[in-house]
Parts: C-alpha cells; structure tokens; sequence
C-alpha cells in the first residue's frame, strides 16, 4: 500500500511540473491576452512593465519555484484571461461540465451495456449486426458535425430546443421553470455527447460478453434450467464487468476535462472550452490549474478503480 | 356621429398607445464572441467589442461623431491654446453618476491620474506627460509636454471612473464596480454566459433607444448566425462572412448594414533581409499583384482596395493625390529582376541569388482566417511566373506573432521573411504612422518590418508633435507618398464590415466609418 501511495505522489509531482513546463515551452506569450487586441497600443515600457508584474521576465526555475510555493499554500494563482484566483474560475464552470458529462456519462454506459450485452447474447442475428453497424456507425461520426446537425434541425429548424448556452440570459426564472430551461438546453449537448461516445462501451461490453457466453459453467447455467435473463445478467455480465468498470472509471476520470468540442458547438460555459481557451490565450495559471485538477480526477478515479477491481473481481485481490 | 366619434378616439388611443410602445425598444439580444469580464476600463478583455461595450457604461470627455471626428461630450466645449499644449474644458452641468452622485472635475482629474498611477494598455500611454488642474467643479485644464494633433482621440478615448467609488479601490486592476455616467448600466453578469445592460433613463444626451441590452456569449461563429436566423438573438458583434450576405440578404426578417472597416489586411516583408530590403524588389512584387481581383476572389468584393501609403481612403487623413499601386507587365517585372543579377542560372525556373541560393521564401499566415491564407495562396501565385517562389505556410496565430514580433516587442529583432499581418482598427483611426514606420524601434514600437528611412523620420516626429491639424494632414501627405515610393509592406486591402441585425427588434443602428454599429450612438440620440 505504501509502495502504491508513493507511487501516486510521484505520478502528481511529474504532472505539476509538466503542467507547470509544457505551457511556457509552446512559442507565443500571453502578453496579447492581458492586453487585447490592443496590443498594438503599448509603449515598449509598459509591455516591459506588464511582462515584469506577471513574473514572466525571471528565469524559469524561479518562476517554477514561485509556483510550488504559492501551490503549498493552496493558493492556485490568478488567471490572466479571467481577472480572478484560478479556483474560482474552475468551480464557477465545474458545475457545468459534470451536469453536462455526468449525463452523458450515465447515459453512454446505461445503454452501451445492455446493448452490448443483449448484441452479445444474439451473436450473429440480424440484431446484432444491426446495432454493431449502427454503433461503429456512430463511433465514425465526429461531435461537432453530430452537434452541427442537431442544432440546424431541431433547434434551428424544428425550433424545439435552444441554440446556445446552458440558460436562457434574458428570462430570470424561478423554481421549476428554471430546471426546465437548464433541461431544455442541455437536451441536445448530452445527446451529442452520449452518441459520439456510446460505441466503445458497447463494444467493451460486447466483446468481453462473447468471451464469458462461450464459457462452460454458462452451459452449466443453461443446462440448469435458468432463464435466459438469469443466464445472461447474473452469470455471465457479472463476470464480463472488469473491462467495462476500466473503460468507465477512464471515462470518470475525465469527466472534468469536459468535452471541448460539444461545449464549443453549444456555447456551454464548461472546464473543457475553458481549457482550450486557456491553452489559446497562453494562460499559464489557468492551464496549471485546469490540468492540475484533471490529473487529481484521473489519479482519483484510478485510485477508485483499483480499489474497486478487487470487489468485483476477487482473482484480481492480492 | 357618436360612433365616428368614438371610432376616432379609439383610433387616436391606438395610434397614441402604439407610439409610447415603440418610443423605446424593450430588449434586444446582441451576441458577443467571448467574455468581457467585470467590464471596468481595467478588465473588459477585447479592443472590439469590448471597448465599445464599456463606453456604454461609461463616458469620456468626447465622443467621436459618425465620420471619426472627435466632438465634445461630458464636456461642452473644448478649447486648445495656439502652441496646442493646454487644453482647456467646460464640463457639462448636472451630471450625475449611476448612483445619483454629481460628476465633476474631480472625476476626471481622478480618472486621468489613475491611469497615469497604475497602468493601463490603452489608456496610460497617450496621457503621459499630461498634468490635470480643476479651476473649479466644471472646468478641467490639461497641459501637454508637448502639442499633439490627435489628443482630441484621447479625450474621447479614456473613460472617465468616479472618484468617490475608485478611491477606495485597493487594486484597480481586479475591481469590479461599473458605476458610470454612461447610457447603461450594468446590472447582471453571469460568467461566460450574459451580460445584462438596462437603459440608464436619467442620461443627460436623452433616454437611450433600447430599454435592455443582452449579451450572450457565443463562442462560436455558426452558432451566433444560426441564433440569429432562428430569433433566438437580434444582433451580433461578429461581422458576417462575404459568403452568407447572399443568403442573409435574401430574408425578409433579416437586415444587412455594411461599410467600410479600418482593420488592414498587409503583406510585411522582412526590410531587413534581402532580397526584400531592396525597394526596387519590394516594387517589382507590389506590381504584379492584382489588388482588385484579390477583393474580388477572396472577399467577393466587400472590401476596399489598399492604398501603397496605409492610410485608408475613407479615413480624414488619406492623401487623395496618391492613387493605387503601379502595376506591371510580366515582361517588365523579369526584365528589372535581371537587371538587378536575379537570374535563373540553373534553368528549373526559379531564380537565384548572385551566390546560387534559390529565391524561395516562406510567407507565413495564421490558420484558421481561411480570408488570409487565400490571400497568400494567390499571391503566391501572382509571383511564380517571375520566377520567386513564396511558400506559403499557416501557424498557429501566435506562433506567427512570435516570429513577426517577437514578446510584441519591435526591439527584439524579428525572424520571418513574408507574412500576412493586419492592424487593428486604432491604428487607423489614430493614423499612427510614427509607429508603423519610425526606425527606431523605441518610437516604431510596431514597425515589424524593419524599416528604415532618416527623411522619414524626421517628418514622423514632426507630424506627431505639431499643434494643428492642418500641418499634421499636410506632413501626412508627404508621409504616405514616401511609404508609397519605398513600400516597407503592402497594403492589400481592408475588409469592409458587415453585420446582420432583425430589424422587428430595433433598427436605429448607426454605422460609424471604419468601426461598424457597435457604439454608444447606436443607442443614443445623436
């Protein structure tokens, strides 16, 4: 157990120092981000002064050093592009994104399991070949254009759910009326997200399934005189969970990173565009803050997973 | 008779009834492209829009008119001695801050010196060297260390903070109280999703036009117009694609407005690498270049055609003797790269330098502006039958910068040979010449061509520091007929403005030369 908690406390120092290295390696400074457009406008003073008051003038160990320190003391930095402490900027959007990917989350692995386990039982029907074609069908289909799409038809078109946002600015709703907005405009978002990323859950499960169904004490099972649904969620996904509970608790761990392109295509305020934007606008703390709290999610959701594996696998216990 | 009687007054109620509706539009919905923070003058985030959003909620001592011409403002009149170094200003009476405070001379002696204190990209540079005395409530007295031409820009520039709110601010640069004098107030911010704007009904130039202004962000381009198609906003303060006006036209419910813009659209070339430190070079690539077809292929015709000395035609200081670029025949342009030992010695077609090095250059361009890389494209085209290739290569946006402009700072050098580049809209309205083509690099801080000219100099300090603005029109002159002649880069074209509105929402949109309809005088009486 020590051996593995120390190896998670090295995994965290070699993020935060990528996280603090890979930015300022990328060409460009975010001098234009604190400035605007504006740029064009500065003396050469205040460029110098700026660049002085944001610390990007002292080598880089010193400011690497800066970073840790301010990072012991729970202190996140300020964000160029925000005005604001990093943490405040991340919790405002984190809200967002969990609705948003929590959702979808949910959603992708309630419907790739059972239909990767019921594409697995009728191996070689109609069904199956039907729904595998259907779901590598929607593996192939990239987020923005699926987004695209459902915007010009049901939102543009249909007039059925909104364009853009995660509320309606103008309305100033209350109570159930509230949550029924929020729900509206997440409607099209989750469904982008949950197609786009259905297909891997379901082929996880669908493949595992076909090794378990092929062995002898699902036979066994059968020759018993269970039913076929005993069969097949009692016996046989039991033990065909492991690979999905990886490729779910992958998934958990990503959940804050968000989904950059859908959050683009919909305007949702998440840590995703966020992120990107950070990456764009060269804003060191942000990215450093963003990534620092993926790489804690991923290594949390990690931590879960390994401690989850041996519940659900005891071969796996050691 | 009773009933036409009745019939009239019902008919009179009604007219009545429908003009106090429509006297002032309840709400229109402008999308916006990205956050503008608490926009304070120390936070928005974007020159366009954010500038022009936050001189909704604030005021300065001018405002410039439809044509760019600076007019008074919060103050009422504004006098400049001969020498041009004291500005003397009456201040308009009753004028009241958001909060019902009087607005004084000691707002704006506040205002002034705060920028001057604690640094501002915009606001500090222009004021510095200037000393604010307030004779009294209403009169504010600038003096200048030197004259300038264009300080009436500054005046209507800087907005003015109110003294008794920002003397309490321990940081200015994170504080976020938006008490104004202007035509809005800012009532509702929810980060990275809206601004709400309400009509301030007290605004000393009359009501504003539009009870409440909405700002969504979108953050996508096809998204916002899609929104817009759909009703689902009014108005955007992204410009349209030459490409959509068609289809946007096309619709009844939907209104296009355009003219022209001041952000150009340049081809730079390194003067410090030859063989583009050559003028005669640089000529010989300006004469083969079709600028009007380029307008034509790339922008569908909504732009205007560059002049060879920067300045726009549309702006006050163009200098209309000037006429276009000199075109010439191939035959022309081969035979002068001859004459100048630019040969293809090897024969496959591509020239090279009197040491055998081919005249192949890379011309960088920023991806994702799909207007630029075709630019290039074809300019790459129009000089490979001289026997010049232009490779044309797209990066990253800052990438680029960080090559043509190092740490946006001319200081530090530069390392590209050819690139697309444009200015932003200031630089025209304020016809910075200095900067664009000073030689030293102190004073040229966005010269990134390198270029260098002693006579020029001498006539961009002159300019910069005259006390009329006859002399500085007449210097201008002589300035964009010399940077015709020498073409340390090419003006190529800028970009006409264009903007799709639903006009059942509001449609008393001003179009501002160089700048579009996103501005205070869109909203206030004029």
């Amino acid at each position: 157990m020590t051996v593995k908690l120390a190896s998670y406390v090295l995994v965290l120092l070699l993020a935060i120092t990528l996280n603090f290295l890979l930015p300022r390696l990328m060409p460009g400074t975010p001098l234009r981000f604190f400035v605007g457009d504006d740029v064009a406008l500065l003396s050469q003073e205040s460029v110098r002064e700026l660049m002085a008051q944001h610390r990007l003038d002292r080598p880089l160990w010193e400011q690497y050093l800066h970073y840790l320190w301010q990072l012991v003391q729970g202190d996140l930095g300020y964000s160029y592009q925000e005005r604001k402490p990093v943490l405040a900027v991340l919790l405002e959007r984190l809200p967002w994104t969990l609705l948003l990917t929590g959702t979808a989350l949910v959603l992708s692995t309630a419907i790739g399991v059972t239909m990767g386990a019921l594409a697995a039982w009728r191996h070689g029907s109609a069904f199956d070949a039907l729904v595998l074609s259907l779901f590598v069908l929607l593996d192939s289909m990239p987020s923005f254009w699926v987004g695209m799409i459902f915007i010009a038809v049901f939102a543009a078109h249909l007039g059925w759910f909104p364009i853009f946002g995660a509320q309606t600015p103008w309305a100033a709703l209350t109570g159930w009326e509230y949550l029924l907005d929020i729900l509206k405009h997440l409607v099209l978002p989750v469904l982008t997200l949950t197609l786009t990323t259905i297909s891997g859950t379901f082929l996880v499960t669908r493949s595992a399934m076909l090794g378990v169904l092929g062995e002898d004490y699902i036979r066994t099972a059968r020759s018993k005189g269970l039913s076929e649904f005993r069969v097949l969620y009692r016996h046989a996904l039991r033990n065909g969970m492991l690979p999905v509970v990886t490729v779910f608790m992958i998934n958990l761990g990503f959940l804050v990173s968000g989904a950059t392109v859908v959050e683009t295509v919909f305007s949702y305020p998440g840590l995703g565009r966020l992120l990107y934007e950070a990456v764009l606008q060269r804003d060191y703390p942000l990215m450093q803050g963003a990534f620092l709290l993926i790489t804690v999610s991923v290594l949390i959701a990690n931590l879960c997973a390994d401690l989850l594996y041996s519940r659900v696998d005891p071969r796996v216990r050691v | 008779m009773r009933a036409y009687r009745l019939i009239a007054f019902v008919l009179v109620l009604g007219i009545l009834v429908f003009f106090t509706a429509t006297a002032q539009a309840p709400l229109i919905r402008l999308a916006i492209p990205t956050t503008e923070r608490a926009l304070t003058p120390y936070t928005y985030n974007t020159g366009y829009p954010g500038w022009y959003l936050l001189m909704l909620v604030y005021d300065a001592l001018m405002v410039t008119d439809l044509d760019g011409v600076p007019r008074p403002w919060l103050a009422e009149s504004v006098q400049v001695s001969s020498d041009g170094t004291v500005w003397t200003l009456t201040l308009r009476p009753n004028i009241r801050w958001h909060d019902g405070q009087p607005f004084t001379s000691a707002d704006v002696k506040f205002s002034y010196e705060l920028y001057q204190r604690v640094t501002h990209p915009r606001f500090s540079g222009p004021l510095r060297g200037v000393t604010v005395e307030t004779p009294d409530a209403r009169t504010v007295v600038l003096r200048l260390s030197a004259p300038s031409p264009i300080f009436d820009l500054t005046l209507a520039d800087t907005p003015i903070v109110p003294k008794h709110i920002w003397e309490k601010a321990s940081d200015p640069k994170t504080f976020e109280n938006t008490v104004g004098t202007g035509p809005y107030r800012l009532t509702q911010i929810v980060p990275d999703q809206f601004y709400r704007l309400e009509a301030n009904a007290d605004y000393f130039a009359g009501k504003p036009a539009v009870q409440a202004l909405i700002l969504p962000i979108i953050k996508d381009a096809t998204a916002t117009f899609t929104a817009l198609q759909a009703g689902q906003i009014d108005a955007a303060t992204r410009t349209l694609t030459p490409e959509l006006v068609a289809q946007f036209q096309a619709r009844p419910d939907i209104k296009v407005l355009s003219g022209p813009g001041f952000v150009s659209t340049l081809l730079l070339f390194n003067n410090e690498r030859a063989p583009f430190s050559d003028p005669r070079v640089r000529r010989i690539i300006a004469g083969v270049i079709n600028y009007e077809e380029l307008v034509r292929t790339v922008l569908l015709g909504f732009a205007t055609v560059g002049s060879p000395g920067f300045i726009h035609p549309s702006s006050p200081w163009y200098n209309a003797r000037l006429g276009g670029y000199q075109a010439l025949k191939l035959e022309q342009a081969n035979r002068a790269l001859d004459e100048l030992g630019y040969k293809d010695t090897n024969g496959d077609g591509v020239r090279e330098f009197p040491d055998g090095k081919p005249l192949r250059f890379e011309l960088l361009t920023r991806s994702g502006d799909p207007v630029r890389i075709r630019t290039a494209e074809l300019i790459a085209q129009a000089v490979k039958p001289l026997g010049i290739v232009f490779d044309v290569r797209s990066l990253d946006a800052d990438t680029v910068a960080q090559r043509v402009w190092p740490d946006f700072d001319a200081c530090k050098g530069r390392n590209y040979d050819l690139a697309i580049w444009g200015w932003s809209a200031p630089v025209m309205t304020k016809a910075d010449v200095r900067g664009l083509f000073h030689s030293d690099c102190k004073v040229g801080t966005i010269n990134v061509v390198g270029y260098a000219n002693k006579t020029l100099d001498g006539l961009l300090d002159r300019q910069a520091q005259t006390a009329s603005r006859e002399e500085r029109k007449r210097l201008l002159d002589e300035i964009q007929k010399i940077v015709a002649e020498d073409l340390p880069f090419l003006t190529l074209f800028y970009p006409d403005l264009i903007f799709a509105v639903r006009p059942a929402a509001y449609d008393g949109w001003a179009f501002l030369k160089g700048e579009g309809i996103i501005h205070k005088l869109s909203f206030v009486k004029r």
